[in-house]
């Protein structure tokens, strides 16, 4: 086959940027596209070191644009004027929900995409995850287990840079840490507290891709605080800053930018894509590009999309999709339910420096099969910290006006220590996204509608959530414990995964155990689309790790002409 | 340099601190309300806000409300931020502190000596106006250049971590902004 290109990768995000790194370094011609705009390191981190008065509105987006224009990213926590340049502009780029059953998805609309603003926790998954779906008999079992991506995560871990400390958990494995970030004085104590009373609990600060100790051409991190706004150091990964860099070192990366690509073009058999079909975001102008492996990493839903607008003649219900199930089993974390009480004890310390990671709490329910007291299959983690509260909690707080008034303001607040859980949300076939038969995007292409929702399982697990926060706060002394179960709004998570899950069996999944399309072989899809289940960590590492292994899979088929 | 010049450069070269710094500098020394887009207020408001600000917020050793450029971000957020209706406590909160002052003191509030408006001021504590309206101003004040260097010791580059300082080493808290 005579093609312009050995591959093409679409996305350049957390995984198109490490397909277009392993790729390239293999020796392939590599073509990634990206439907964002480009930006560049520094130029574009126009927030980085802002002050609140720096902007009008002090950090805030003006309220009336970012009701126009941003009315789903708006409503997420990272959302503010120092980082507006990098977020998907909702009017633009339209999507339906049912407002009974909301969906709220939450993306970047750049180069390097959300690697640019994530939350750069990195948990490796275990066997407790990959076996999780045949112990308990929730969707399909996983095609592979953590010997298959244990070498892949070492890989990957390498060249990211992850800071965190190793506990020797076999449902947490420990990875290729830098040095740990530091606890502070309370989150010790809770620490402390842990270990004297709740022996199967264990505290540590978070594995997060920020570096401790300076890597290649990057720093470590300076303790600013708001790494979301850009981070002219490079101390936290990003595909803008380490992968698509690594690959344009090579020579063979050609990037593309504004590129959105409709569908995918397959041969008169129907096992082959052929070709990549691209319209141009600024003036419509439409190019067609061809490569002999094709690589979807272009998000969850973006990949989904674009598969299910590839259906034609040998695929009527999307591309690879003889099994039905694509779209199905959308899964993502359950996300915003909030544990939180005043320590005391500490007033006279405090610290010094915005350490951007908090605290972990590893999984301690359901290990060892079905806990006797737990009324729902798998389990959550714990996020979150403790901070002395600010002025304008203080404010809220204190009484009167005036000197007295303004003179205490300026104290330090009390302490309060945080838990946030992320639990493992099932997947259940009807958590679907589907393509509208109706409306279309600015581009002719038909928009994703949602049809999601948080189930009985998760629920009673976010009652746990809050049960056992409660009782930790309480042990370690805490006061004015209060705790919420959140809106349980699928998306919120940002973790948003599965849809073109892998399995063994054509008949049921998507890719194979190297995700790779069933159906057509020349086709893989790497990012959070690819998920069989969704463990209760956060997914971006595991999904790097089996981008770089299947990109480094299809290279080798290519070598050995079996692509 | 006009002051336009002077921000795009700014915005432009987003790499130099010397740079960020003079950003910063001009819009300080900027009339944010100038930038109001949908003015709303009257004269005679406005000087209400800027008393009660300063009420709330005086100077003391440190920069007050006004010194902090309070009353314009107040006038920004009432007049561009809220709608109508959201802002009508505070719109309906002055004027009853006008009618108050009057009945208590013969004249508006703005008029009243410091005593007078304190006392005016003090008699709406729990009400939604005196929530709202101190919620504001606090705003207002820590996120300002002058009002938070006086509250926190302020660093946007810290260099290091440290979870367990004596606050004996640092008395006020470090604040990022």
């Amino acid at each position: 086959m005579n093609a312009q290109f050995d591959a093409i990768v679409i996305g350049s995000g957390i995984t198109g940027g490490w397909a277009a790194r392993e790729l390239t370094r293999r020796g392939l011609k590599t073509l990634v596209l990206e439907r964002g705009r480009r930006i560049e390191h520094i130029t574009d981190y126009q927030g980085e070191h802002k002050a609140p008065w720096d902007y009008p509105f002090r950090g805030r987006v003006p309220r009336e644009l970012a009701e126009r224009d941003y009315f789903i990213q708006s409503q997420f926590g990272w959302f503010d004027a120092y980082g507006l340049q990098y977020w998907n502009n909702d009017r633009l780029n339209p999507y339906v929900q049912d407002p009974e059953k909301p969906f709220h998805w939450v993306h970047t609309d750049v180069l390097a995409g959300r690697s640019m603003v994530w939350g750069r926790q990195c948990y490796r998954w275990s066997d407790l995850d990959f076996e999780a779906n045949k112990r308990d008999g929730h969707g399909i079992d996983w095609p592979i287990r953590y010997a298959d991506i244990a070498p892949w995560y070492d890989h990957v871990e390498q060249v990211v840079g992850v800071s965190g400390e190793k506990l020797g958990l076999s449902q947490l494995p420990d990875g290729l840490f830098q040095k740990p970030m530091e606890l502070n004085v309370v989150e010790k104590h809770v620490q402390s507290t842990l270990r004297d009373q709740f022996p199967d609990r264990q505290l540590t600060v978070g594995r997060v891709a920020i570096l401790t100790e300076p890597k290649d051409d990057r720093a470590a991190c300076h303790y600013c605080g708001p790494c979301h706004r850009g981070c002219s150091t490079k101390s936290y990964f990003s595909a803008l800053t380490v992968t698509l860099p690594q690959a344009e070192a090579t020579g063979r990366l050609e990037l593309r930018t504004d590129a959105v690509v409709e569908g995918l073009d397959v041969d008169a058999s129907g096992t082959r894509v052929t070709g990549v079909r691209v319209i141009d975001a600024k003036d419509g102008s439409r190019t067609r590009y061809e490569a002999k492996v094709v690589f979807l990493c272009a998000s969850t839903i973006g990949s989904t999309q674009i598969l299910m607008n590839s259906a034609g003649e040998n695929h009527p219900n999307g591309l690879a999709n003889g099994s039905g199930v694509l779209g199905r089993y959308m899964m993502d974390h359950t996300f915003g339910t909030g544990i939180t009480g005043l320590v005391h004890g500490f007033e006279d310390r405090t610290t010094t420096g915005f350490r951007p990671n908090g605290i972990y709490v590893p999984r301690f329910r359901n290990l060892e099969g079905q806990d006797e007291d737990a009324d729902f299959v798998r389990g959550y983690g714990f996020q979150g910290g403790a901070g002395r509260m600010g002025f304008t909690d203080a404010a809220e707080r204190l009484p009167g006006f005036g000197p007295d008034f303004k003179k205490a303001l300026g104290g330090h607040g009390p302490w309060s220590m945080r838990f946030f859980g992320f639990g493992e949300i099932l997947p259940h076939p009807d958590n679907t996204m589907s393509l509208d038969p109706v409306l279309k995007d600015r581009f002719g292409i038909p928009q994703v509608r949602f049809d999601t929702q948080y189930r009985d399982n998760e629920k009673r697990m976010i009652a746990d959530m809050m049960k056992q926060g409660e009782a930790m706060l309480k042990a370690a002394g805490a006061t004015g414990i209060s705790s919420g179960p959140g809106q349980m709004i699928m998306g919120r998570g940002v973790h948003e995964m599965g849809t073109a899950r892998m399995g063994h069996d054509p008949s049921e999944s998507v890719l194979n155990g190297w995700n790779q399309a069933h159906e057509v072989p020349n086709l893989f899809v790497t990012d959070g689309a690819c998920m069989t289940s969704g463990s209760c960590v956060n997914p971006s590492i595991t999904y790097m790790a089996l981008t770089a292994r299947a990109a480094n899979h299809a290279a080798d088929l290519l070598a050995e002409g079996k692509i | 340099m006009q002051r336009r010049e002077l921000l795009k450069a700014a915005l432009a070269g987003a790499t130099g601190v010397a740079v960020a710094g003079l950003h910063r500098a001009v819009l300080a020394g900027a009339d944010l309300g100038a930038a109001v887009q949908q003015p709303f207020l009257d004269a005679h408001q406005r000087r209400s806000i800027s008393a009660l600000a300063e009420l709330i917020l005086p100077r003391t050793e440190t920069p007050g409300a006004i010194d902090a450029g309070v009353p314009d971000f107040v006038e920004l957020m009432l007049s561009d931020w809220y709608t109508p209706e959201e802002r009508e406590p505070v719109v309906q909160g002055l004027a009853d502190l006008d009618a108050a002052s009057r009945e208590a003191f013969g004249r508006d509030f703005v008029d009243g000596s410091r005593d007078q408006q304190t006392e005016v001021f003090a008699a709406t504590e729990g009400g939604e106006f005196f929530g709202f309206f101190r919620r504001l101003v606090v705003l207002g004040y820590v996120t300002s250049e002058p009002g938070l260097k006086a509250l926190g010791d302020y660093r946007h580059m810290t260099g290091s971590y440290n979870g367990d300082v004596p606050v004996s080493q640092q008395p006020r808290p470090m604040v990022n902004g």
